[in-house]
């Protein structure tokens, strides 16, 4: 019996590397979650925005504003890092994504105030080449409160397997409120226009032939970055367009 | 046991190496091994805050193991068998000791073995679980772990007799 025991031991004791990578399991797991309380969330607004939030508008004239959730994942399939707090100051890296990307933002939003809603600094890129680089902003104007989602991946992801590491989605993909379409350098360019029952999502990926992919999202509510809470709704439409995120994406790029 | 998120890579940079090597010797392989683990590591993380408050979180992630394998043996494109020679990773075998064809060997018998016969080998002598342990484990009475045991073992027994006289006629 001690020798059974001896062998098995002796047949796992040349064990190679692991293919693991435990951070990306673990931030790829935070981010379902958060698009999961997000569909929640979506869900139980939809049902309830018919009536109530017809009232808050005066009639519903116009569809009552409502927190776009993220897209599904199959839709989103941006690993992000954006649950956990990015790991290493800002580099120069990051620091030239916010000198490109800062004023353009606040030139489209006159008169917005932007906070990164993590620690209330101002709207600015961090991040790294290896974990990728985020913005994230609440925009406060006259029309109310919105959020904005940025994401850049320089390099792919380490994925070990499963979905989430087809990065590209099968291109040309329409649905009722998602396209995809492919540019003639071969970059893919996926849009989803989500309105349900008054919900607002906008969001605009690319995905470059050189790997790596851009990721922008506007919601026009007030919402956390865990979908602890639920959305707080106070404006009609998503602080930025479909056409106003595109153009941001083009220009996020390093050399 | 903490039960935030530092709680659970604690935990799991812990274990990792045991629940890779639980996993290969049910599956045979390293690439599935990990592919397990990774699976078992996905539902942990979702369910830590209660997984971490009971008394033995390594059983959760040897049950994730042991459903994921045998879920994935009943899918059918495993009943395709690879017929590539498998890997061995450059270890260092012992002097005088021949040790990877005995590997090889070990691991060509318990891949012979019904997979719940295989599971029981490996509870009961790779993780050490008592027979109660293991019962639990399978959801299988005592019993059932006992002579599924006794006959794990004279398979084995007769395979390495086989084998024994095929070398003896060979020579």
């Amino acid at each position: 019996m001690q020798h059974l025991v001896d062998a098995l031991r002796d047949a796992t004791d040349t064990a190679p590397p692991t293919t693991i990578d435990l951070d990306n399991l673990i931030d790829t797991e935070y981010r379902r979650k958060r698009v999961r309380t997000g569909v929640g969330a979506v869900l139980v607004t939809a049902a309830l925005a018919a009536v109530p939030l017809a009232l808050t508008t005066g009639g519903g004239a116009t569809a009552p504003p409502v927190y776009g959730a993220p897209a599904s994942q199959s839709l989103s399939p941006l690993p992000s890092s954006s649950l956990v707090p990015t790991r290493q100051p800002s580099n120069g890296s990051a620091q030239t994504l916010s000198d490109i990307v800062v004023p353009r933002v606040y030139a489209m939003l006159p008169g917005a105030t932007l906070t990164d809603p993590r620690t209330t600094a101002p709207f600015h890129f961090t991040g790294t080449d290896a974990h990728g680089y985020n913005a994230r902003a609440t925009v406060k104007d006259a029309a109310g409160t919105g959020h904005l989602w940025f994401d850049y991946l320089r390099e792919p992801l380490p994925c070990a397997t499963g979905p989430e590491c087809d990065h590209s989605p099968p291109c040309p993909r329409v649905e009722d409120d998602v396209t995809c379409t492919v540019r003639g350098d071969g970059t893919k360019v996926q849009v989803i226009e989500r309105k349900t029952g008054g919900l607002r999502h906008n969001q605009v990926s690319l995905y470059r032939p050189d790997g790596s992919v851009v990721q922008l999202i506007a919601h026009n509510a007030d919402i956390t970055l865990d979908g602890s809470k639920e959305p707080v709704i106070t404006r009609p439409e998503a602080p930025l367009t479909i056409a106003q995120l595109m153009e941001l994406a083009d220009l996020i790029r390093l050399p | 046991m903490a039960q935030g998120p530092d709680g659970y890579r604690e935990f799991v940079v812990s274990r990792i190496d045991q629940f890779r090597r639980t996993a290969y010797l049910l599956s045979g392989d390293w690439h599935t091994a990990d592919d397990l683990v990774s699976g078992a590591l996905v539902r942990l993380l979702r369910h830590w805050r209660r997984v971490s408050a009971m008394e033995d979180p390594d059983a959760y992630v040897r049950r994730m193991l042991l459903r994921g394998w045998l879920d994935e043996r009943r899918r059918p494109w495993r009943r395709e068998r690879s017929t590539a020679e498998p890997v061995e990773p450059r270890g260092t075998a012992p002097a005088g000791h021949d040790a990877v064809p005995e590997r090889m060997a070990l691991m060509a018998l318990l891949a012979e073995l019904p997979p719940r016969r295989r599971a029981v080998l490996v509870l009961r002598f790779f993780c050490d679980l008592s027979v109660e342990e293991t019962a639990a484990e399978l959801n299988i009475s005592p019993g059932t772990v006992k002579s599924q045991t006794a006959r794990a073992l004279e398979a084995l027994r007769d395979r390495l007799n086989d084998k024994g006289e095929d070398r003896a006629t060979s020579r």
